[in-house]
């Protein structure tokens, strides 16, 4: 599907800015499954200096400096791209999609554990405990009776995405950007960051290697509503790995498959490598912030 | 064995020589205890004999008939002289200032410097392999930096787990893909070795991120060749300075700048080891720059300084790089500089070290280097690291569980804490070792195992209780250091680490001490005298670097309180002097000492004046002259002397070594004179005499030895402008309290002025009005009139060119102070106060005090404005 993408990001401060250094990853991924056709970022005011830079994952990075006193700065991420459709049996609920076949998830987690001159598999880095993605045992616990031993590795992923969502009420009062997975599992509670980072985080404390994702997503309205205008939001989900088929994207929030409805911006351990914006300023006061995302199908 | 000096020799029998060591040493248990450095076989080391014999030398009393029967005599001399040594070691130590800031304390309670008087020596052969084993060490350790943040062969070819890679907290994502400039990750690396029981070295750990110890190998070196001179050249050891050149060498060739701006980037006074953060800016000439000094414009690193911003072309980073850059690093750094990461990224800075170098010093990497060296290079480790596995490797943790009791385990992970006591597998029970077990099995990846290594011993000297020798376990921290691209040096010496007597678990963190370490490297070089004394920084750095905004900030306030602490003595005294005069004489001058004394924190407001009660009025004077947290509601002489050693302290980098003595000792000597809580008015005034007399010396420092740059005008306008404001205001008030009409009021404001004998003799007898004002406020000639004050002010700002932001200030404007008055301004207000009117004159006096704390406020603003911090911004969902 071809989809359209503003995503505008509005700081407002109570006293001027006087310096601010901003990195914002808001440049889709081109891969196999999504075309990227037209990108843009447009930031008021001018910056000083700006740069763009291709990180390790091959995601775009954009640095810049505003050196003039603002009282309000704006960052607007325009962009283009082309979706892939999954699989007719892969769309829908998870306990209704036909999960693609792959190992049990105790052999995965054997083949990922460390063992001299054995061969290597990359998604390993993925099994590796992070900031806001932690190893610690209320993950294991949380997803141990998912984890029978003939469990493939991606029903193992899709029974516990389930779990999250019947279980965890998306509240976005709740929790912040910088909430710690172990609090958000023990409040039950939390947005799609959340969300995808306790699922990570379960995984990886069984030994499993799961990614974060980090883009937008198509929100359908409701049947006979207009599409109202900045009303979509960024999104996050995860990815899970299974060395016979590869990654597979889960979405947590939703309870499905990441379809064509769901557009990659990066990829990260977790939310803190990946980032929409962020930013240091010298000055400012009290700010208030406001983003606004819009997807729509061209 | 034996090879003594052919003269020395002839004068002492082999045997008897052998007694005399072990007569130093015997009652110590010393001979009998293994694996020391002092022996070799049952003789004693050649190097340690040279040692001895050459501090015996330097004793002149042990030269002549020296022989079996005396022995005694001679070691409880002997001894007596190595105590007298010890003791100017201590006073070097407390001199200098020299401190390990155990609790990161800034406030005062620095634990000196702990030191051994006796080096820890390294003979030719084992440095050798040392240095061998340490240069191919550090190319190893930077090329694994250049894969793991590059093509990650390393790991994908399982040489390397990602567990304590990608899995350690200190492996920094954003650094993936960057290149350092010349592909150096390390310019500065630290390696720990132990000697075990066999006299073989081994590595225990590394130092990668930002290693301390460099100045304090550095202070260490200064005292102690200075104590053992003959010692040091007999045994040829190496200096240790062309290291710090040729790293200084290797930072501007990286940088590829001929006269390149290096700073240092220190965490603050609250660090540990701020104090070798001082020391080493001072000694190699670099800027001394907290991360607030520091700003990201176009992707470069800049300093501020009063004039402006300056390039930076390398950091010398001793801040840990989790800080480094709030932007990318930890949101939370208050100590960062944002931006660093992509000027680091874009090659526009050296960094020393590159950030994410951080995870090497997990003990669980040193499982893995012979492997990725043979791998590499096709080449043995020259230096092996203790035996160690990784437990996260079952293989690994196979071997480790049955052999535990054996073993020492560490956390894989860093411990910035130090929460992890490390186990040590021998000292504990079965019961205590299976909990082990199962604490390991649960979480393998978490922990290291090695093998355990009694440490080898050296002498150590114990001033306390007796002067004895005794032997204790020591490690060393040796340095690499980069010399060029591509290419490192090991310093030829290094930081030792004692143990406590007893002990074997060497740390300055856990009260151990130091030693110097004397490495003979054969590498004998004509000029081999002990370093000297004086800092003569290693000139790298362009000339004319401005005063960062910090410095002049600190500059500034040391420059008041230093007046302050001057005025505040001077006044201390005239009241104590006044209040010991009959009271008759002092009719007419109570209310403006009470005054003053209140305006100037000698006492507080609440205390009745003097004339009320003169007596409560001493006692409370007294009471807080040594009130150094102001605790009484004054703000008295120990607390403005404990203010102006904190703005010293923050400075100590521009301040010649005396002027910071000078702090210290005044703060002991008041203190102890002081701490007496009825202390009588004639030793309160032996104390304050002795304080002026200090104060006078730090004038004189500050006034001679310090460079006429904008630091030191900083510091003068900060003097200037106190004086100003305290000596209008006492002039002010002995008009409005009529002081000025009594004879010993006129005295005292003289006094207070310091202008006595230049009104006597300019004077005679006359008191009046006019030549008071003639004296004190319009001659030019008069260092301490207001008029002269405030002239020598304006010169000082009109050098002071640009500001921070770029644009001349002028701070003068629309302000009127003394030096453009003249007679004819005093006309009027002399003429009312003929007809005792005094309104006018006062007004006039006083409004110098609203310019002056103006002027001090929009000094503040334009160049101090720094401080101000930074917020991290980020999105939500």
């Amino acid at each position: 599907m071809r989809l359209a993408i503003t995503h505008e990001t509005l700081y407002q401060y109570s006293l001027d800015v006087e310096q601010a250094h901003h990195i914002a990853m808001l440049t889709p991924l081109a891969l196999p499954k999504q075309l990227v056709h037209s990108h843009s970022i447009d930031i008021s005011p001018q910056p000083a200096a700006r740069s763009e830079s291709v990180d390790a994952l091959g995601q775009t990075r954009t640095y810049f400096e505003i050196a003039s006193p603002h009282r309000e700065f704006r960052v607007t991420a325009r962009s283009e791209v082309t979706t892939a459709a999954l699989p007719t049996s892969w769309i829908g609920k998870l306990d209704r999609v036909a999960l693609p076949v792959s190992e049990p998830w105790h052999e995965v987690a054997a083949a990922m554990r460390y063992r001299a001159d054995q061969a290597f598999d990359e998604a390993s880095l993925y099994t590796q405990a992070s900031p806001l993605a932690a190893i610690d045992d209320v993950f294991a616990n949380y997803a141990r009776d998912l984890a029978s031993d003939g469990a493939s590795v991606f029903r193992l992923a899709s029974t516990l995405c389930e779990r999250i969502h019947h279980e965890f009420q998306y509240s976005t009062t709740s929790t912040d950007v910088n909430t710690l997975p172990q609090h958000a599992l023990s409040l039950k509670r939390g947005v799609c960051q959340d969300f995808a980072q306790v699922a990570i985080a379960c995984l990886r404390s069984l030994g499993l290697a799961a990614k974060y994702v980090s883009g937008y997503l198509l929100t359908q309205p409701l049947p006979g509503q207009p599409r109202l205008i900045g009303a979509d939001a960024s999104h996050a989900w995860l990815s899970v790995y299974s060395p016979s088929h590869g990654w597979l994207e889960f979405d947590p929030t939703n309870n499905c498959l990441a379809g064509e409805d769901h557009v990659v911006i990066a990829y990260g351990r977790d939310y803190s490598d990946v980032p929409p914006l962020r930013g240091v300023i010298r000055g400012g006061g009290a700010h208030q912030l406001s983003v606004a995302v819009t997807v729509h199908p061209v | 064995m034996l090879k003594p000096s052919a003269s020395f020799a002839d004068s002492l029998r082999a045997e008897v020589r052998r007694e005399f060591f072990a007569a130093l040493a015997a009652d110590r248990g010393f001979v009998e205890s293994s694996g020391q450095m002092l022996f070799e076989r049952d003789s004693v080391a050649p190097h340690w004999q040279t040692f001895f014999e050459a501090a015996l030398h330097a004793h002149h009393g042990l030269r002549s008939g020296f022989d079996s029967s005396d022995r005694e005599d001679s070691v409880a001399s002997f001894r007596a002289r190595l105590a007298d040594l010890h003791a100017s070691m201590l006073r070097r130590i407390a001199d200098n200032g020299v401190t390990y800031n155990l609790y990161s304390d800034a406030t005062g309670q620095a634990r000196p410097w702990a030191l051994d008087l006796f080096p820890m020596i390294v003979p030719e052969n084992e440095w050798q392999t040392i240095e061998r084993g340490v240069l191919q060490r550090v190319r190893l350790l930077n090329d694994i930096l250049a894969d793991v943040y590059g093509a990650q062969t390393l790991v994908k070819r399982g040489l390397l787990p990602s567990a304590i890679v990608q899995g350690h907290p200190a492996f920094r994502p954003a650094a993936h893909g960057a290149k350092p400039i010349g592909g150096t990750h390390l310019h500065i690396a630290g390696f720990d070795l132990a000697r075990g029981p066999d006299g073989r070295w081994w590595i225990i750990s590394q130092r990668t991120d930002a290693p301390s110890g460099l100045g304090y190998l550095l202070e260490n070196r200064m005292i102690v060749s200075r104590l053992f001179p003959d010692a040091f050249r007999s045994l040829q050891v190496e200096r240790v300075l062309n290291a710090y050149k040729a790293l200084m060498g290797s930072l501007a060739a990286h940088a590829n700048r001929a006269s390149p701006h290096i700073v240092l980037l220190t965490p603050g006074p609250y660090s540990q080891t701020y104090f070798e953060h001082v020391y080493l800016a001072r000694y190699l000439g670099l800027t001394l720059a907290e991360g607030s000094d520091l700003v990201v414009r176009n992707e470069r690193v800049w300093l501020k300084t009063i004039k402006g911003l300056e390039t930076v072309d390398a950091i010398i980073r001793r801040l840990d790089d989790d800080f480094m850059d709030p932007l990318e690093l930890r949101a939370d750094s208050a100590l960062g500089v944002p931006g660093l990461m992509q000027a680091y990224r874009a090659g526009n800075v050296v960094l020393a070290n590159g950030p994410g170098s951080a995870w090497l010093e997990s003990s669980a990497v040193l499982a893995f280097l012979p492997k990725i060296s043979d791998a590499l290079y096709g080449e043995a480790m020259a230096l092996p690291s203790i035996g160690t596995w990784w437990c996260g490797e079952q293989s690994a943790m196979d071997e480790v569980l049955p052999s535990l009791n054996n073993m020492v385990v560490k956390p894989t992970f860093s411990d910035k804490g130090r929460r992890f006591v490390p186990m040590a597998g021998h000292e504990l029970n079965e019961r205590e070792l299976a909990q082990w077990r199962k604490r390991m099995t649960a979480a393998p990846e978490q922990f290291v195992a090695q093998d355990y290594l009694p440490l080898a011993k050296t002498p150590t000297f114990n001033a306390q209780p007796d002067g004895t020798l005794s032997a204790r376990a020591a490690m060393i921290r040796v340095y690499a250091l980069s010399d060029g691209v591509g290419r490192w040096c090991v310093l030829p010496g290094g930081l030792a680490r004692i143990a406590p007597e007893g002990k074997e678990i060497v740390s300055m963190y856990r009260g151990g001490s130091s030693a110097d370490v004397w490495a003979i490297t054969g590498r004998a070089r004509e000029d081999r005298a002990p370093l000297s004394n004086t800092l003569t920084p290693i000139a790298t750095s362009r000339s004319g670097i401005g005063v960062t905004s910090r410095a002049a900030e600190n500059l500034f306030w040391l420059g008041r309180y230093t007046e302050r602490l001057d005025n505040t003595t001077r006044l201390a005294r005239i009241t104590l002097e006044a209040l010991t005069t009959d009271d008759e004489a002092l009719i007419g001058t109570e209310e403006w000492l009470s005054r003053l004394a209140v305006e100037n924190g000698l006492v507080s407001k609440e205390v009745p004046s003097m004339r009320k009660s003169a007596a409560l009025f001493e006692r409370s004077l007294l009471a807080s002259l040594d009130d150094r947290e102001s605790k009484l509601g004054g703000h008295s002489v120990a607390a403005v002397l404990s203010a102006l050693r904190t703005t010293a302290f923050a400075v100590r980098e521009r301040l010649a070594l005396e002027q910071w003595t000078l702090v210290s000792q005044s703060e002991q000597e008041l203190h102890a004179a002081l701490a007496n809580k009825s202390v009588s008015v004639q030793s309160a005034l032996r104390a304050l005499e002795r304080l002026t007399v200090h104060v006078m010396a730090m004038n004189g420092a500050q006034a001679d030895r310090m460079t006429r740059d904008d630091g030191w005008r900083m510091l003068s306008i900060g003097r200037q402008i106190e004086r100003l404001g305290t000596l209008s205001h006492a002039l002010a008030e002995a008009f409005a309290t009529g002081a000025v009409d009594t004879d010993t009021g006129f005295g005292l404001v003289l006094g207070f002025f310091d202008s006595t004998i230049t009104y006597r003799s300019r004077y005679l007898q006359r008191r009046d009005a006019p030549s008071l004002i003639e004296l004190l406020v319009l001659d030019r000639d008069n260092p301490r009139s207001l008029a002269w004050i405030s002239q020598t002010l304006r010169s000082r700002l009109a050098k002071l060119v640009g500001t921070p932001m770029g644009e001349t200030p002028e701070l003068l404007r629309e302000r009127t102070l003394p030096h453009q008055w003249s007679q004819a301004t005093f006309d009027r207000p002399l003429a009312d106060l003929a007809r005792g009117d005094s309104e006018l004159l006062i007004d006039c006096l006083k409004s110098v005090i609203d310019e002056v704390s103006g002027l001090s406020d929009v000094l503040s603003q334009r160049y101090f404005s720094h401080a101000q911090s930074s917020t991290s911004v980020g999105t939500t969902f």
